[in-house]
């Protein structure tokens, strides 16, 4: 092989990576029903143990749901976590939801604080929506850049 | 990793495919179908070698009453890529070296 049909390969890459990265969008309720779910998790933290269990029973078939939707929608599926600039992301929105949902608990457990879990709820689906739509535009450039392997 | 040239994933489907699949957990036959705008006899071909060469994992789920076929990279078509990638571009750069 030399070196332009080297190049045209490499070219070849490019082309799959863009027509993947094309395809990478997830329908626009996606992310605001994540945040949804998640911030409802948080809203119900402070809630007695069994409206928190029903609440993750209508989560994991609502996150169930959602799967399904992103895959018959983009025909493909890929973890939150996966490297690149994805996983930083992922990371930090799990970090940043996990730190307001403590702190809306603790606010209404240690300081009888009852709309704590509230306001958590609304800034967990804040930035739940927020940063899914990030990591899907880091999805993106991650495929466009090659930064798959 | 010794960066020699794959000839598995050589053909240039076959290599759109395995970067497709890199990219991504998973992903549907009728999706790549229409990604690389080829015909299903020729897309089953190419996955048929990489299946044989343990680069690909096809798995069926139903689906809406029908069966979805999803395709997978394995660890070894993943570690298979990154060499055919990087003598690719060892190509390249011995090119554009040899030029300057």
């Amino acid at each position: 092989m030399n070196d332009s049909e080297a190049g045209r390969m490499m070219a070849e890459v490019q082309a799959a990576n863009a027509e993947l990265a094309q395809r990478a969008r997830a329908p626009l309720w996606y992310h605001p029903a994540l945040g949804l779910l998640m911030g409802g998790f948080a809203a119900v933290a402070g809630q007695p143990t069994p409206v928190i269990l029903a609440y993750e029973a209508v989560m994991a078939v609502g996150l169930w749901l959602l799967v399904q939707a992103y895959k018959r929608r983009t025909g493909m599926w890929v973890s939150g976590y996966r490297k690149g600039r994805t996983r930083w992301v992922a990371i930090s929105l799990a970090t940043a939801c996990a730190a307001v949902t403590i702190l809306s608990l603790w606010l209404r457990r240690t300081h009888d604080v009852v709309w704590a879990p509230y306001v958590g709820g609304m800034v967990v689906f804040v930035l739940a929506t927020a940063g899914g739509l990030l990591w899907e535009a880091a999805f993106r450039r991650d495929l466009r850049d090659g930064d798959s392997l | 990793m010794s960066a020699a040239l794959d000839p598995v994933i050589h053909a240039p489907n076959r290599l759109q495919i395995c970067c497709m699949l890199a990219g991504v957990d998973a992903i549907d036959f009728a999706t790549l179908r229409e990604a690389l705008d080829v015909s299903e006899s020729v897309l089953s071909k190419h996955l048929k070698l990489l299946e044989e060469a343990r680069y690909l994992k096809i798995s069926k789920t139903p689906s809406e009453g029908r069966v979805r076929t999803w395709l997978t990279l394995t660890g070894e078509g993943r570690r298979a890529l990154k060499g055919h990638l990087a003598a690719l571009k060892a190509l390249m750069a011995g090119a554009e070296g040899g030029a300057a």
